[in-house]
């Protein structure tokens, strides 16, 4: 198994598409905070509030502490207590919380991360690395009678976990970079927050592995990149909530409690541990059936 | 030779073998044997079952009935010789985006060997020392299966499966495939087993044959019984063979075979035909055709299956 990992490690680090994601991740990050609507002057200052339009919100029937505290949000467009959302379900962060204080760094990384971006990077990455042993047909010179096709499956999936890791890292840099520029060496860091940062970005690792999990397992079943890659993209971006709404309205079960990507929502900083126990279980079994699944059909099926 | 020993000078010895697709039989029934330090030709059209009958033997597809022995082990103990068997089925796996020294690298890792230079010194012997860093993708054919040969050979295999490595290549190509090959064997004594649709390429360096067709092993015949089979040869038809047949010893003709009460084929003096035909009718045989018949061994091939189908 050793000899199989340190060959997985080889080929990852000499695809250059991985360096690619890495770049785009990176490339994420600066755009995210780019997106932040207004200068980190007027934060510094605490001259963050649109007097202009915070009158117009008032006008619209705002009250007065919601249009002060969202005025950004007003000035965008954007309803007071919603989301903003791009059109794949990502979240735009706010420098300015609706109890007034900054966000920090470590609150802006976690909202990247529970995005549904950088999971989308994963997903391609997974998808990539796993099919491509099969359609170059190299899995010919690995999985014969000498290797267990077990090991085979688990040392791939064990070196794209650590991928996954370093994507988390790369856009943390990248975050960390970008708003040391933006608020001029002044970013609030969030130490405050950083055992109940770390706890929960385990929870959500964890369900981003279950999630890619699935991915690799629908890769390792279809032979498909294209297939894999479609059903991903679709489930990251929310498109099952088509089949939660029909499962609502049949069953009147909530079937969010069983997905991954609801799941990944759910869980937030500041959130009481009780509460994320069941996506901690929900991320586990998933994991668990998912591997046994891709396993049970790797092992047995003939190489193509 | 005692028992162990003869089981052993067989590499690899199947017990029918059989490969079904649902009620498809890819490989029939098939049960043959390859001795050590020969290269074994296995000869079939294309859907044959060649391809599928190799995967069998390297453990990329699950037999669904009979046996394989391996070096002497059967069963579960076949794990412990499957390392000393390399394959090149159907196109090299290689990763495209790869040099020659990244491939090889990859599955070295993947095998523990990390001895400095062993990468180069594979390259060097299949003719690929100059690639630098060319990606594989850039590679033409020809580099390709060598690249190919070169992955089958690491952790210095056994017994080497070669599935069609001639495929697609010019003759200069064929001929350096060929020139590996054979220096293996005589080099490092090793088992080859190689398929082909090429017979006549096959018949330069292959010592066994075994012809299938439609899933079945036909037949398995030494290169010897192949020749005599594919031999040119006179073919001389007179009114009692029996008569004919001490005028052919006679002239010192040893090699020879009565195929009926009136046809003889004669394998040695085709060139004196004339003197053949004068001690005939000095012996009073009545000679109805007498002629040099040259047997392809594509004839002879299809013949063969030809046979098959028609029966």
């Amino acid at each position: 198994m050793l000899n199989l990992l340190r060959m997985n490690s080889y080929r990852a680090r000499h695809m250059v598409c991985l360096y690619v994601l890495l770049a785009m991740v990176f490339a994420f990050g600066i755009l995210s905070v780019s997106s932040i609507g207004m200068t980190a002057k007027d934060i510094k200052n605490g001259d963050y509030v649109d007097y202009d339009s915070m009158g117009e919100a008032i006008e619209d029937g705002w009250n007065e502490a919601e249009a002060e505290a969202n005025s950004d949000a007003y000035n965008a467009g954007y309803e007071v207590g919603q989301e903003v959302a791009l059109s794949i379900g990502l979240v735009s962060n706010q420098p300015i919380k609706a109890d007034g204080t900054i966000t920090s760094y470590l609150e802006y990384l976690y909202e990247d991360v529970t995005s549904g971006i950088v999971l989308l990077f994963m997903c391609i990455a997974m998808v990539l690395f796993f099919n491509r042993e099969h359609s170059s047909g190299f899995i010919k010179n690995i999985a014969t009678k000498s290797t267990s096709r077990i090991n085979i499956y688990f040392t791939k999936f064990a070196v794209m976990t650590v991928y996954m890791l370093l994507v988390i890292l790369v856009l943390a840099i990248s975050e960390y970079i970008c708003l040391m520029v933006y608020y001029d060496g002044d970013m609030v860091f969030g130490m405050n927050i950083l055992g109940d940062f770390l706890g929960k970005m385990g929870i959500v690792f964890l369900l981003h592995i279950a999630f890619v999990s699935g991915v690799a397992m629908l890769t390792t079943v279809t032979r498909s990149s294209m297939l894999a890659m479609t059903i991903g993209i679709l489930a990251n971006t929310r498109f099952t909530s088509l089949i939660v709404i029909f499962v609502k309205a049949k069953f009147d079960y909530d079937l969010n409690k069983l997905l991954i990507m609801p799941n990944i929502g759910k869980v937030n900083l500041g959130m009481e541990w009780g509460d994320v126990s069941t996506s901690l279980l929900v991320g586990i079994v998933t994991i668990i059936v998912y591997n046994v699944i891709a396993c049970t059909v790797f092992a047995k099926r003939d190489i193509a | 030779m005692k028992k162990g020993e003869m089981i052993m000078e067989c590499v690899v010895r199947t017990n029918g073998l059989t490969k079904m697709y649902g009620k498809y039989a890819a490989v029939d029934n098939v049960s043959l044997h390859i001795k050590r330090g020969e290269i074994y030709g296995f000869i079939g059209r294309n859907g044959a079952g060649k391809t599928t009958f190799m995967k069998m033997i390297t453990g990329l597809a699950t037999p669904t009935a009979g046996e394989i022995e391996l070096f002497g082990c059967k069963g579960a103990d076949i794990k412990k010789q499957a390392h000393r068997v390399g394959n090149l089925i159907e196109d090299p796996g290689l990763y495209p985006q790869f040099t020659a020294y990244q491939n090889l690298q990859c599955k070295a890792k993947a095998l523990g060997i990390h001895k400095k230079g062993y990468i180069e010194e594979l390259l060097d012997m299949v003719g690929l020392k100059n690639v630098g860093k060319k990606k594989v993708k850039n590679f033409s054919l020809g580099m390709k299966q060598r690249l190919g040969i070169a992955m089958a050979l690491i952790g210095g295999p056994d017994l080497l499966i070669l599935d069609e490595p001639i495929n697609g290549l010019d003759p200069q190509g064929i001929a350096e495939i060929r020139d590996i090959i054979l220096k293996l064997r005589d080099e490092q004594n090793m088992t080859i087993m190689i398929s082909s649709h090429i017979l006549e390429e096959l018949y330069k360096i292959a010592d066994t044959f075994g012809i299938i067709n439609k899933g079945k092993l036909i037949q398995e015949l030494s290169k010897e019984e192949l020749s005599e089979k594919c031999n040119d040869y006179i073919e001389l038809r007179c009114n009692d063979a029996s008569k004919a047949c001490p005028v052919i010893e006679g002239m010192g003709i040893e090699n020879y075979k009565v195929v009926g009460s009136d046809t003889i084929y004669i394998y040695e003096k085709l060139d004196d035909i004339g003197s053949l035909n004068k001690a005939l009718a000095i012996a009073d045989v009545n000679v109805s055709l007498l002629n040099v018949v040259q047997e392809k061994l594509e004839n002879y091939f299809l013949d063969l299956v030809g046979g098959e189908e028609n029966a």
